[in-house]
């Protein structure tokens, strides 16, 4: 089965990614397992609440353009993030969501425990204060409506299966002759020709394109064993693969150096296998690190803007 | 709760042992107040394996810790069944392991009243299937486990029946002596910082190794060995008996089920008595336990952690070697009239979990000397009541739909069992409803169920939501701290969406 995209990935950011390049009428297809983060979303979007001090943030353009150098909104440039912040806007509303917020600076959400939050988008009713909450159910509302608006601008989406990894793709390999991965060690260049999936079980997804955007750590999209840290489907090349023992701090508010963890990515997030870029791959998403959501309240944020930027960038290349 | 002007007996420390002398002086009659600093079974008492030891670890090198154990294990299956599960426990010989050692150690077994029945090693695969298959030699043992939380709870319940005062979050700052002789505590509440004084004719120093600093403060020196045991827990029950090497105990060589998890321990190791209040286990501890505990069933190596803790066990050095080198896990109690001139002062240290009873016993026995009370010890033979059933009507019943929501799915902690720790155990924070129910002891630590029941607090003792905040940030890091040690795989993951929903979601932050 041939597609123009390929993503990997059915949450914020390959819903965004996806929705983008269907509505330019790519042939596009998602493979998801059924669950992503959106389903521990409370309905609110973050682009940029806190800086690294802690401090609370209300212009978030003006804020941005204090981020380090390897945030990934000063990878992409933050006049081009600015335009991305809108169009992810946009792309809420038209996906029929009811959005408050505004681009240029953080309104508040009161959590249920009573803290206000700076939030760039919330979807959903507003908490009243001193009212409890039901968890995580504005979040799968989000999932929901985006995949439909997926689907509707003719999109495929794959809901339950999963793209076999790394362990046991040497025998789907064997058995139908057609690698996936192939490397060229004297360019340090790699293409990925394809992936196999549990569910179709004797045909290859091959695509021009392919998006990973398989998450974070509770997501699946990175793992941590007794070892090292490193990307399960593909064995990417990851940022931390140091021995585990830094990777948490014992105490839970503190900065934990993991949740900055990511693929490591060559220019326009293509990520890297053995040190060779892959060409047709591109990490989108809360796969990348250098950043850590948890203390900048960035992560819808980024998830977003980074799958936006690689939709460009594919519907640019496919121009050349 | 209005305290009486004076008591026979004052306790400190709200550990197995403190709850047990409290249950037993108050079953005989005298008036009892026990003080405990902190909640009920937070010191060594909640930090161990769990294990209801037959007493055949010790065997061979113990008789009398041996037989002393087999006699509380009978007596708790008795009097506390709803504590206890009895599935036997496991010794295997391996084949780095001297097989010889088998018959030494059978012989023991029996010698000290254990039942200790050899099994062929296939025998012990089929009624053990985790169990590591190179095993050449098997013993089965009336091993068990046996949960503390629980046990310290249905002890301190019936000691209050029975006419008894507690006082938890009250800590002893010093003591009234008059005359060489202790007439009673001064003692400060540790949440209000207020400060009262209390008047008894016997004081008893139940507080385990802190019971070190207790001494000190009445002028008396107990030459105490603080040996910290880290453990492992596992998120699900991987072995269905108690798996024991047969050999000389050492590191992390016992492997205990529990409910739903099992649990791996422990190391020993000498700490100074500064660090007992903040415990950490070191990597080389975890690497330990996960080695050794791999040996004895290999499944550990792929089954999830969900955290490390440790215990620290108050071993006293006998009196005539201050070197320490002839430790015994035996019961110690000091007559410090006896021994020191004080009068009016015991301790009662040692010992194990499994022999609280005793150790209570022995205690009480001395009291009852003193203040010539003749009434004989009945605590091994009356049932302790079980805390769960007491005063509720809506008991879960096998194969019955529950009526009250759950709170906690991991620990199938309901919404009334939530109340009834409220209102009937006067638990007012998170870590007090995890030492009453287990509630976020399971495989999300807390993730989900924390905040729940913080909002079930929130709406009972009508708390502010700047305290039910500081009170989630204090249960969330000591969860967190157990996670950090084992921080891979699962757990790791885990502790990536717990930060996620308390610090973005619910804005619980620095």
């Amino acid at each position: 089965m041939k597609f123009d995209i390929v993503i990997i990935g059915g949450g914020l950011s390959g819903l965004t990614c996806g929705i983008k390049l269907a509505a330019a009428h790519r042939h596009v297809a998602i493979v998801s397992r059924g669950q992503s983060s959106l389903f521990f979303n409370e309905g609110s979007f973050g682009l940029l609440g806190f800086d690294d001090q802690g401090h609370r943030l209300d212009q978030t353009a003006v804020a941005m353009t204090h981020l380090p150098q390897h945030h990934p909104y000063q990878q992409i440039g933050i006049s081009q993030v600015t335009h991305y912040v809108a169009e992810a806007h946009q792309l809420l509303v038209d996906a029929g969501l009811d959005v408050r917020g505004n681009d240029q600076c953080n309104h508040t959400r009161l959590t249920p425990m009573g803290v206000e939050m700076p939030v760039w988008l919330s979807v959903g009713p507003e908490a009243k204060d001193g009212e409890h909450g039901v968890l995580f159910s504005n979040g799968r509302s989000v999932q929901q409506t985006l995949q439909r608006r997926f689907e509707h601008l003719g999109g495929t989406f794959l809901l339950g299966d999963e793209v076999i990894g790394h362990n046991e793709l040497e025998a789907r390999e064997a058995r139908y002759g057609k690698p996936c991965l192939t490397i060229h060690q004297e360019s340090k260049e790699a293409l990925l020709q394809g992936i196999y999936t549990k569910n179709l079980a004797e045909e290859r997804l091959e695509a021009d394109h392919f998006v990973l955007a398989t998450g974070s750590f509770y997501s699946g999209g990175l793992v941590a064993d007794y070892h090292k840290i490193y990307e399960p489907l593909f064995h990417l090349d990851v940022t931390d693969s140091a021995a585990h023992r830094g990777w948490i701090t014992g105490s839970a508010f503190d900065v934990q150096p993991f949740m900055s963890c990511g693929v490591k990515t060559a220019r326009q997030w293509h990520p890297l296998s053995q040190g060779c870029v892959v060409r047709n791959l591109y990490a989108v998403g809360s796969l990348l690190g250098a950043h850590d959501p948890t203390q900048l309240v960035d992560k819808e944020g980024v998830d977003m803007i980074t799958a936006l930027n690689v939709a460009d960038l594919i519907l640019e290349g496919n121009h050349e | 709760m209005k305290l009486k002007d004076h008591y026979d007996v004052i306790i400190i420390g709200g550990g197995a042992t403190g709850a047990g002398t409290a249950r037993d002086c108050s079953m005989r009659g005298l008036s009892v107040l026990l003080v405990e600093r902190y909640d009920f079974a937070t010191g060594a008492t909640g930090r161990n394996h769990g294990l209801l030891h037959s007493g055949a670890r010790y065997a061979v090198t113990d008789q009398e810790s041996a037989s002393e154990c087999i006699k509380e294990n009978m007596t708790l299956r008795r009097i506390a069944p709803h504590c206890v599960e009895q599935h036997d426990g496991l010794f295997i010989t391996l084949p780095e392991d001297d097989l010889a050692y088998q018959q030494l150690f059978v012989d023991s077994c029996l010698k000290a009243g254990i039942r200790a029945d050899v099994i062929d090693p296939r025998e012990a695969l089929m009624r053990e299937p985790s169990v590591n298959p190179e095993l050449i030699g098997a013993v089965v043992v009336p091993d068990g486990s046996i949960d503390p939380f629980l046990l310290t709870m249905s002890n301190v319940m019936d000691a209050q029946k029975n006419g008894a005062d507690t006082l938890t979050y009250h800590e002893v700052t010093n003591f009234i002596i008059h005359n060489g002789r202790v007439e009673g505590v001064h003692l400060r509440n540790n949440r209000t910082g207020q400060t009262l004084s209390v008047h008894g004719s016997i004081t008893i120093n139940a507080a385990g190794i802190w019971g070190m600093r207790v001494a000190e403060m009445a002028g008396v020196r107990v030459g105490m060995f603080p040996a910290k045991g880290s453990l492992l827990v596992f998120g699900h029950r991987v072995n269905n008996m108690v798996i024991n090497r047969c050999r000389k105990p050492a590191n992390a060589d016992i492997l205990v089920p529990g409910e739903l998890i099992t649990v791996i321990g422990t190391t020993s190791d000498r700490v100074p008595i500064e660090e007992a209040d903040d415990l950490t286990v070191t990597p080389n501890e975890v690497d330990v336990l996960l080695r050794e505990g791999c040996r004895l069933a290999p499944a550990l190596a792929t089954t999830r952690i969900l955290r490390a803790y440790a215990g620290v066990r108050p071993l006293v050095a006998s009196d005539d070697d201050a070197s320490g080198r002839s430790i015994s896990r035996g019961i110690v109690c000091l007559d410090h009239e006896e021994r020191d001139g004080l009068a009016g002062f015991i301790t009662i240290t040692g010992g194990k979990l499994m022999t609280y009873r005793l150790m209570a016993e022995i205690a009480t026995d001395k009291v009852c000397e003193k203040l010539h009370v003749p009434r004989q010890c009945e605590t091994a033979l009356l049932p302790l009541p079980n805390p769960k059933n007491a005063g509720n009507k809506n008991v879960d019943q096998p194969g019955k739909p529950r009526t009250s929501p759950l709170v906690c799915e991991c620990e199938g902690v309901s919404r009334d069992d939530v109340e009834r720790a409220v209102k009937r155990d006067h638990a007012t924070s998170l870590s007090q409803l995890r030492r009453r129910t287990r509630l976020g002891m399971g495989t999300c630590q807390g993730q989900l169920c924390a905040y729940r029941a913080s909002i079930l607090l929130d709406e009972m003792l009508q708390r502010t939501k700047a305290e039910s905040r500081a009170d989630i940030m204090r249960f969330i890091n000591e969860r967190w701290k157990g996670m950090a040690a084992v921080g891979w795989g699962s757990t790791l993951s885990e502790a990536q969406l717990i930060a996620y929903i308390y610090q973005v979601i619910l804005g619980v932050r620095k």
